[in-house]
């Protein structure tokens, strides 16, 4: 089914929905699990439904041009919402459904948001206690009705009184509904479709303006690339308010008429991707090493026979099953092995993890480990990395089809230039680069050039296979006292990969040597507690233990041995690290919403620890402010150790400046 | 998207207008051989309110409770039931009238799914036999379609999708009582009695349920008779609190009225009897 040729002048993603509903009326658009029953809107009941919603908006005094913000979890409703108002020349504004009130009253408030349309009750509540900074925000609308039922009516309908108004005015008036498609005519692919705020690592949110043509072009680039059509489905359960969702779930999927997923709700995600074995599936590297850790745990309670099975045929895998799922040759009997140990125990695995049907599995974000990766792969699963930022509307690099490699990020994406400049970092040009930042000229001209060029602000090379690598960030990238190279997310990513390690943050830019600091990882640590009746009462106790200094020295002593073998990283060897006494949280201000870490926030709450990591002092009491879900704050004190580690010398060429010149 | 699984809200209550007496107990008392568990107590339980029952331990709380729910027959007194006096009282009759409990220790079938659990609280509305439903065709079909969708508003409700199929044995304690007060809303109940729903719960779990239970009283439109220790949950829910010590009632009225109340700091803070 060839889509491209048709939609050369579809331009718009409401034009998008126009023609799949005419086209594939009665093919499945989105599905919802709700009352524990999977339901589904047609492309055909889609458009009916926004396009009621849309009316609606009209008769409660929705104008041209006006911003939505859309926030909650994945729902039919609050996808159609984003169709609806862009199909009457509106810009909509997906936001963080799990923001503290602070944080979403900076968005609407700078987004100048006129309307909301949110999910439920919570959300309500989180606008209502911020409505006094949100003058411009006019109404609110709600999809779920449960405990809303004694709330003031008049800034505040349900999304099914909206629509109620919507089809009473087309009952009412027949020329409503042509007033609608004249709106979507009007709506040109240069118009803003949409803003995006990304969580930056530093300083407030910036809203990414991004128009149809943005999205349009890249969600059919993407489709191209990875061959999508209509038969595809992907489950849509990362936050709207990300780029990846919004261009996955909303921009691909309307583009290519694939069918989205709505789980029932966010506890009930893996479940409902096993009911549903999407085509087409996305996740961090995190959700697929949990899944991992979550396999691996139950596997240590199995029994013996089916424990020695998963061990044996896992190995035939890690030899053989790379090589099968990229078609290269392998020997009739490694096929043999391969082929049983896929009806025991590989395709079991897959459809336990939802991924019976998978075709085609994205990972991005953050580097992910290779034996994570390869694990993954040699189950059949065709798991690859792709590149992207908001600013590209997702797309920079990504990995084809067959040339799959754990350590780089792949090749540019269709339509998509990449240059490095001098001082190592990434710079593309494509159709997905966004317009500007909202209300940033000064943000715009830094990131932006005037020819179109965008700095990702990731330093990188391409290897000899044509392949990006990414290091580190561009500014992050620094340099030790004795000028070796300091490129502390590259150690720290080496560092998470292993399982007990669940974040980690090193320091060294100006510094004699690198030190960090250590979370570990709950999950498998407190697993391994119980194995070894090992009892702590909390995490803080947990961290402390004297055992679990020991398993995460003999890691940090792991990877200064493999960096002793890299001639430019030599030099960051470890030599003092710390666990640290509560897990980095994203609403004390240490990680950004999408789990990265924000370095300055950190070196300022931990500075007594990170002044004891270098002035060689064995223990350093600390006491941290921690803000809880409901926002209200408590404090976490004690003595945190501090433990050497041994460093080894470098082998091979130590010529650092030429191997970072190259 | 929701409307065509949508069944009819669940209003009970019929034949007694909010505000009136939906339960009347007048001068009961109970023992268990030479203990007395319930002296001589008279109170009321409005339509649409929620009750709350305190007092120190062994006050005779969950024996009030069980009065109510005809496990134990008062030796004396009258308790009148939507403008009838009782007479002999069994649990299940309690039950078919519309009054369902929960239990102070969980009661749940261990074994069994959550979703499961629940749909045992329909086992009153069926309308069809073993093997009409054993054969699972036609109208017990249609009838198990009609109450599952009943129970799954219930999940939603409650926030248990994710434990829909999980077994209860296995669930937290917390859950585990959601899940009990889940079976006992699948009854439709007028009158729900719960026997200290937050006990062993962590403060948000009791805030989920403290929730769960105004939403219940609020858009089922079921009146609550509950027991609590928590005295900040007992007064942020409750229209009127009973207190009771040593079998005997000793206050009655509103939170505020009753916090105030001499004999009940008494009970509270011991005082030589």
């Amino acid at each position: 089914m060839s889509l491209e040729s048709a939609s050369a002048h579809l331009d718009t993603v409401p034009k998008l929905l126009l023609r799949n509903a005419a086209r594939y009326a009665s093919r499945p658009a989105i599905r919802h699990k709700d009352f524990g029953i999977w339901q589904t809107w047609t492309w055909a009941q889609m458009r009916d439904e926004v396009r009621a919603f849309a009316i609606g908006l009209r008769k409660l005094g929705f104008e041209r041009g006006d911003v939505v913000a859309i926030i909650g979890d994945n729902r039919p409703r609050l996808y159609a919402a984003i169709a609806a108002v862009q199909s009457i020349g509106g810009v909509a504004v997906p936001a963080y459904q799990d923001a503290v009130a602070d944080e979403m009253a900076y968005v609407l408030d700078h987004a100048e948001a006129k309307l909301a349309i949110v999910q439920d009750q919570e959300q309500v509540d989180k606008l209502i206690s911020i409505a006094d900074k949100l003058p411009k925000l006019r109404t609110v609308i709600f999809e779920e009705e449960r405990g809303l039922a004694g709330y003031d009516s008049t800034t505040l309908h349900s999304f099914e009184h909206v629509q109620t108004l919507g089809r009473e005015e087309m009952r009412r008036n027949p020329g409503a509904g042509g007033w609608w498609l004249d709106e979507i005519a009007r709506g040109k692919g240069s118009d803003v479709s949409v803003m995006l705020y990304t969580s930056g690592t530093t300083g407030r949110p910036k809203g990414v303006m991004l128009t149809h043509d943005n999205i349009v072009r890249s969600a059919e680039n993407g489709n191209k690339f990875d061959r999508f059509t209509p038969n595809d489905t992907l489950l849509a359960y990362l936050p709207m308010a990300w780029v990846g969702d919004h261009l996955f779930s909303y921009g691909q999927a309307f583009a290519g008429a694939m069918c989205v997923a709505c789980p029932e709700s966010p506890d009930t995600t893996i479940e409902d991707r096993r009911e549903i074995a999407p085509t087409y599936f996305f996740a961090p590297p995190r959700v697929f090493e949990n899944l991992l850790t979550q396999i691996m745990v139950r596997m240590e309670d199995a029994g013996r026979l089916k424990k020695g099975m998963f061990d044996y045929f896992l190995k035939v895998a890690h030899r053989s099953g790379e090589q099968i799922l990229d078609g290269k040759p392998v020997g009739v009997t490694e096929r043999l092995l391969y082929w049983l140990g896929d009806k025991c125990i590989y395709a079991p695995l897959r459809n336990r993890m939802g991924f019976t049907r998978i075709r085609v599995a994205y990972t991005a974000g953050e580097a992910i480990g290779p034996d994570l990766f390869r694990f993954y792969r040699s189950l059949g699963i065709n798991l690859k990395q792709l590149y992207g930022q908001t600013e590209a509307s997702v797309y920079v690099t990504l990995q084809p089809d067959g040339e799959v490699y754990p350590d780089t990020v792949g090749k540019p994406a269709p339509d998509v230039e990449i240059k490095i400049a001098d001082t190592g970092e990434v710079l593309y040009r494509s159709p997905g680069v966004f317009l500007k930042y909202y209300k940033n000229e000064e943000a715009t001209n830094a990131t932006k050039t005037p020819d179109g060029w965008v700095h990702t602000g990731d330093a990188g090379f391409f290897d000899q296979r044509g392949h990006l690598k990414i290091i580190d960030r561009a500014n992050d990238v620094g340099r030790l006292n004795n000028g070796g190279l300091f490129a502390p997310k590259y150690l720290e990513n080496r560092l998470k990969f292993y399982p007990e390690i669940r974040e980690a943050v090193a320091f060294g830019q100006g510094r004699d040597y690198v030190t960090m600091f250590i979370n570990i990882d709950l999950t498998s640590v407190s697993n391994w507690a119980e194995r070894n009746n090992i009892a702590y009462a909390s995490y803080q106790e947990l961290a402390a233990h004297p055992q679990v200094y020991d398993i995460v020295a003999k890691r940090v002593e792991e990877l200064n041995r493999a960096l002793a073998d890299e001639p430019q990283m030599a030099a960051s060897q470890i030599k003092r690290f710390l666990i640290l006494h509560k897990e980095l949280d994203a609403d004390d201000g240490e990680l950004t919403r999408t789990q990265k870490v924000r370095r300055p926030a950190i070196a300022e709450r931990y500075a007594p620890l990170i002044a004891a990591l270098y002035d060689g002092s064995g223990t350093c009491h600390i006491a941290t402010e921690v803000t809880f879900e409901d926002g209200r704050k408590g404090m976490v004190q004690g003595d945190v150790r501090i433990v050497d580690v041994e460093a080894f010398p470098a082998r091979g060429p130590a010529d650092p400046v030429r191997e970072a010149a190259e | 998207m929701k409307a065509d699984v949508k069944p009819k809200p669940v209003i009970a209550g019929q034949g007694v207008d909010a505000g009136e007496v939906l339960l009347a107990v007048q001068n009961v008392s109970l023992s268990f051989g030479g203990v007395r568990a319930i002296r001589n107590v008279s109170f009321d339980i409005r339509k649409g309110e929620i009750r709350a029952i305190i007092g120190p331990n062994g006050a005779g709380k969950t024996s009030m409770l069980n009065v109510i729910n005809g496990f134990y027959h008062p030796q004396e007194g009258v308790i009148t039931y939507k403008g009838r006096q009782r007479s002999a009282m069994r649990p299940h009759i309690a039950a078919s009238q519309g009054i369902a409990r929960t239990f102070q220790n969980v009661a749940l079938f261990k074994g069994m799914s959550t979703l499961d659990n629940i749909m045992t609280g329909r086992t009153l509305k069926m309308r069809r036999g073993l093997l009409a439903h054993a054969l699972h065709f036609g109208p017990a079909k249609r009838e198990e379609i009609r109450h599952r969708a009943a129970v799954e508003h219930i999940i939603d409700f409650l926030e248990i999708a994710h434990i829909r199929k999980a077994p209860v044995g296995k669930l937290p304690y917390g859950l585990q009582k959601r899940v009990e007060l889940g079976r006992a809303l699948a009854m439709e109940p007028e009158l729900l009695l719960l026997d200290e729903p937050m006990a062993g719960m962590n403060l948000e779990e009791k805030q989920d349920m403290s929730r769960f239970i105004l939403t219940v009283r609020d858009a089922f439109n079921t009146t609550i008779a509950l027991i609590e220790h928590d005295m900040g949950v007992v007064m942020d829910l409750s229209d009127r609190v009973v207190v009771l010590d040593y079998g005997q009632k000793i206050a009655d009225g509103t939170p505020a009225e009753v916090q105030g109340n001499q004999a009940v700091i008494d009970a509270y803070l011991g005082v030589a009897h």
